[in-house]
């Protein structure tokens, strides 16, 4: 049982992530302005907080910034700046994730998951000795067993978006043109073939991203190929 | 000074100051007149009663002529006169001194002095004036003194030479003796001088022959060899020179040798008589053709016809100009010097003249240079005043003018010169008349209130002057800086008005004619002279003009090519290119002042647009987020389930709309980072199918891909052109007619690299391509066909961005739109995998 702050102006955002939330078994505690928030926050023991930005009396800024000086809470940003700069700033003042309005619960949940899961669980999580277990983020890949998880869920994948993932996952962060994808994976010269790499990133994307259209580990480098993000977050721009 | 100052604008100290300084002025000038008089007469040194003596000598010397006049004119004004006077007189019956009886009545012509003063008279005391009459009645003094004082023999003269003029109407020849004469008035005079050309083999001899009154001949005085005759414009025919010459010689002999006397009547019979002698020189003036002559025979005509004396000569008019002698007609006046006369200003010369010797005495006594420095001092010092004053008015601040001052300055200075001239010679004339006694002192009044007059007039001219002075500027109240004003004005109106062709006309013009006038009218030197110089300022005009042009175009190009901040230094520049560079200046001004406007106004809406949508997006949130909630809820009733469904799907759909619309705007404001980098064009190919298959899939339509072998570059922001496409394929997938087949080309050539995306619609397409991306500018009927949202507009700005552009053909119900780039040609440095510049 987590203990969840919302933070938002707006009544009935606050009460519907409260519904959908508790909905999903967390406790909720609900504020409506930074100073709010930062009250409960020193009463209550908080592991992850959802927080507005434009808010009366104090922003959502300057009780991020406030929060970080004793806490190292997740937070997630509500926002409905959607401005890369917005963003950046949010994401450089101590944010761990930036969600613009409007969202989706559904994809919200996942997030608010993920970070629960890493502010949890990764700290005390021993990491498995053998190497064949490779991690980035949420997901893992055993090479013993072929087998994917994500977030700790297995997540069932064609050896082919196996190989590909195993591939950008053995090199994270760096960009691969479709090209390049297909002659590692498929140990082969491309020759108008790449078409179907694109097609197979499109399927591990859906099965590894809570919203595609938005990933987060699997990213389109767009004209010029793909690449395994880190999952650390702060390069999500 | 305080005082001085406090007084310059009273008029009554002004008044004063006026009247000083005439009066010091005419105390100065008298002064001066007596000095000058003093110097020149060498009066200084001689008392009262030496220059009143000889005062009354020269008085006496008139009244001689005077009584010479009266006694031909005969009674009347002149004896009444004369008896007024003191003039005692007595005119002379002979001039042998020495038997005259002075005290004799009979010895005079004509008398005014009684029998006892007669009886008085010592002839040592006699003023004695001789007054000579000539032929036409005037008279003239010949000499005076005192009798005793003089010899007879300089009063000897008493004939003169009187010069007439006759018209030599003919010349004429004697053939008797051989001489030429001039006849006028019925007498002969010989020529005095005559050149013959006679001609011996080549040469012309010219025989020059003075006539000698003694013997009455013509002696040869010189002859000499010439090329050509002066005097005669033509030689003579060659026929004329007779050829059948037989005996030269005699001839020459009759024609003579230097010094010898000859008779040219010797000529008549020969072959050169005097018909022969073609054109000869008489007294060196006039020439006649020897057959022009009128012959005479002096055998047949009296002897006193002929004049034989010199004293005659022909001038240039060819007149004859004859010495006479004419007698004169003499009188002998003895007057009585008078001792003392009474001074009065009205009877007389005498008591005049003795007023003035008075009043030069009186000038000049031994106060003189006191009189003459005081008045010098009040002169300069109230012209000082005057000067210092003039303008200034008690109780007005400034220089106040008066009406004079207010006159053009040259017709003022003008109309002072003339009425001072005029003044003048009123004045020397009055001088001239006041020799006659009775109009001695109106004369001397008159002069007197000229002299104040003009002194009036100079004295308010100057101070006029310096009023003008003190306001400064006084060459603009003036007729001629009027006109000069006007005339400049009226060259400036028109060098302002007329077009640069006109100007350019008119200073070509005038520089021709300059050219033109100098070319006729001057020597060559002058005309090299000023063709350099003329060269020399034309070289500076064009270099400088050539110069500023220059500036002009640079700074125009620096406009064209967008450099709206560039401004032209219009300070040093002249005529019409200052004027071109400072309109060059306002455009640049202009432009950047609406571009600037424009930018902030696209910021600002912009900013509208951003700030709207965050107001929008937060209730939209909480749509969606019950729209989510509730569709959770087991609602056991079908429609609702349905209706929610609607609420999801344009919930969405606004969603969707509210990002379009910010992304549009900041797309066409340029609002946005672009981060260009190498991109691969194929590779966009590639992610276009990867992320499109499934949803062409579901649409029922075939994705046909071309790409070239090699691989192609475009610099870009990766994630806008992804945008682009993005939006492409979603339209293509939402509007394409379903079983059709999609094509993507991809194309390159060596500049631009196009991506060409081609469907068929399954709507017909009635809207061109412009109106299909600005359907939300322009909101007009475009609206009413089913939209493809803002994705076109987006994707237009977006590639224009990126320095792209984006092309969309509709043709029937095919529906084309061309992605154009530049083409990247560098390789990418390294062939493997880069990191993520983004990152």
């Amino acid at each position: 049982m987590y203990n969840v702050l919302v933070c938002d102006d707006e009544k009935d955002i606050v009460s519907a992530l409260r519904i959908y939330l508790t909905a999903e078994g967390y406790q909720v505690y609900e504020a409506h302005n930074g100073k709010e928030a930062l009250a409960i926050l020193s009463q209550e023991e908080i592991h992850l907080v959802l927080m507005d930005i434009m808010m009366p009396v104090m922003d959502g800024i300057t009780a991020m910034v406030k929060l970080r000086e004793q806490s190292n809470v997740p937070v997630i940003m509500l926002t409905a700046k959607s401005e890369d700069t917005d963003k950046v700033f949010g994401l450089n003042i101590g944010a761990d994730d930036y969600v613009t309005k409007p969202f989706n619960l559904v994809e919200l949940q996942a997030r608010v998951k993920s970070q629960l899961r890493r502010y949890m669980q990764l700290g005390s999580r021993v990491m498995p000795e053998v190497s064949e277990i490779l991690t980035i983020g949420g997901i893992a890949i055993d090479d013993r067993t072929k087998e994917a998880t994500l977030d700790g869920e297995k997540v069932a994948l064609t050896p082919t978006e196996y190989d590909i993932l195993k591939f950008l996952m053995e090199n994270p962060g760096k960009v691969y043109s479709p090209a390049q994808i297909y002659a590692a994976v498929w140990n082969d010269s491309p020759f108008g073939t790449e078409n179907t790499v694109a097609v197979h990133i499109r399927h591990l994307r859906e099965k590894l991203e809570y919203n595609p259209a938005e990933p987060r580990y699997l990213k389109s480098v767009w004209g010029r190929g793909y690449k395994l993000e880190t999952g650390k977050g702060k390069g999500d721009v | 000074m305080f005082k001085v100052k406090k007084i310059r604008g009273s008029l009554l100290a002004k008044l004063i100051a006026r009247i000083l300084f005439i009066i010091s002025v005419i105390s100065c000038v008298l002064l001066g007149i007596c000095f000058l008089i003093g110097m020149s007469e060498n009066l200084t040194d001689k008392s009262r009663h030496e220059v009143l003596k000889s005062v009354y000598e020269n008085i006496n010397a008139r009244y001689s002529m005077e009584a010479i006049n009266h006694l031909n004119v005969g009674n009347g004004y002149y004896a009444e006169y004369l008896e007024e006077s003191y003039f005692k007189y007595g005119i002379l019956k002979s001039d042998n001194f020495e038997k005259i009886d002075f005290h004799d009545r009979n010895s005079y012509q004509e008398t005014n002095m009684t029998d006892d003063e007669l009886a008085a008279v010592e002839p040592e005391q006699l003023y004695l004036c001789k007054i000579l009459e000539d032929s036409e009645g005037f008279l003239h003094y010949m000499e005076r003194g005192y009798y005793g004082s003089y010899t007879d023999d300089v009063f000897d003269e008493d004939s003169a030479v009187q010069l007439t003029h006759y018209y030599a109407d003919k010349i004429c020849y004697d053939v008797a003796k051989g001489i030429i004469y001039y006849h006028a008035e019925d007498s002969y005079y010989p020529v005095q001088s005559v050149s013959i050309a006679y001609k011996t083999q080549d040469t012309w001899m010219v025989y020059y022959y003075i006539y000698d009154f003694t013997k009455k001949a013509y002696r040869l005085e010189r002859k000499n060899p010439v090329e050509k005759i002066p005097w005669m414009e033509e030689p003579i025919a060659e026929s004329s020179v007779s050829e059948e010459i037989e005996d030269t010689k005699s001839l020459e002999k009759i024609l003579g040798e230097s010094g010898s006397f000859v008779n040219l009547a010797d000529l008549n019979n020969t072959a050169f008589s005097c018909n022969d002698w073609g054109t000869i020189l008489l007294d060196d003036i006039r020439s006649i053709r020897g057959d022009e002559l009128t012959i005479i025979d002096s055998n047949s005509l009296p002897d006193n016809l002929f004049i034989d004396k010199p004293g005659y000569y022909l001038n240039e008019n060819f007149t004859l100009v004859v010495e006479e002698e004419i007698s004169l007609k003499s009188y002998w006046v003895a007057s009585i010097v008078p001792d003392f006369v009474p001074i009065d200003m009205i009877n007389g010369r005498y008591s005049q003249q003795g007023w003035i010797v008075q009043f030069y005495f009186d000038m000049t006594d031994e106060n003189f240079y006191q009189r003459f420095g005081l008045s010098i001092f009040v002169m300069i010092l109230s012209f000082g005043f005057l000067v210092y004053a003039a303008g200034h008015r008690r109780g007005e601040e400034g220089i106040v003018c008066t009406l004079f001052d207010r006159i053009p300055i040259d017709v003022f200075s003008i109309a002072i010169f003339i009425i001072e001239i005029i003044l003048a010679f009123m004045g020397i004339y009055t001088v001239k008349e006041a020799e006659l006694p009775r109009y001695m002192l109106v004369c001397i009044e008159f002069m007197g209130v000229i002299g104040i007059i003009m002194t009036v007039l100079a004295l308010e001219y100057i101070l006029s002057l310096c009023v003008r002075l003190k306001i400064g500027k006084w060459w603009r109240n003036s007729i001629c800086y009027r006109v000069y004003n006007w005339c400049r004005n009226c060259f400036a109106y028109l060098l302002k008005n007329i077009s640069l062709l006109w100007k350019t006309i008119f200073i070509l013009g005038i520089l021709s004619f300059i050219e033109s006038f100098i070319l006729i009218n001057f020597s060559r030197d002058t005309i090299y002279g000023f063709w350099f110089v003329e060269k020399l300022i034309l070289c500076v005009v064009l270099f400088t003009l050539a110069v500023q042009l220059y500036t002009l175009q640079k700074a125009s190009q620096n406009m064209a090519e967008g450099n709206l901040s560039y401004k032209i230094d219009t300070g040093k520049m002249v005529w019409e290119c200052r004027k071109h560079g400072e309109n060059l200046n306002r455009i640049s001004e202009g432009m950047s002042r609406a571009v600037d406007e424009r930018m902030k106004s696209e910021r600002l809406k912009t900013e509208l647009i951003t700030n709207v949508s965050h107001d929008i997006k937060t209730p939209l949130t909480s749509i969606i987020n019950y729209v989510d909630l509730l569709s959770k809820e087991e609602l056991h009733n079908d429609k609702a389930t349905e209706y929610l469904e609607v609420l999801d799907r344009q919930s969405s759909k606004l969603k969707k709309l509210i990002e379009d619309l910010v992304e549009a705007s900041k797309a066409s404001s340029g609002n946005m980072t672009v981060v260009s980098q190498q991109l691969e064009a194929g590779v966009f190919v590639t992610q276009t199918v990867g992320e499109f298959e499934e949803k062409l899939k579901a649409a029922g339509l075939e994705l046909i891909v071309s790409k070239p072998e090699e691989t192609v570059y475009i610099m870009a922001d990766g994630r806008h052109v992804w945008r682009v496409i993005d939006n492409l394929m979603n339209n293509i997938c939402k509007y394409a007619q379903s079983g059709s087949r999609v094509y993507i080309n991809l194309e390159a050539t060596s500049i631009c690299v196009s991506i060409t995306f081609r469907n068929i619609s399954s709507f017909p397409l009635n809207i061109s391509g412009e109106e299909l991306m600005e359907r939300f500018v322009r909101g007009d009927k475009s609206r009413s066909t089913e939209g493809h949202g803002l994705g076109l507009s987006i994707a237009q700005s977006l590639m224009k961005l990126n320095g792209g552009d984006m092309k969309i053909v509709v043709d029937g119900d095919l529906f084309k739109v061309i992605l154009i780039f530049n083409r990247y040609l560098q390789d990418l440095p390294d062939e493997g995998a880069v990191a993520d510049a983004s990152d």
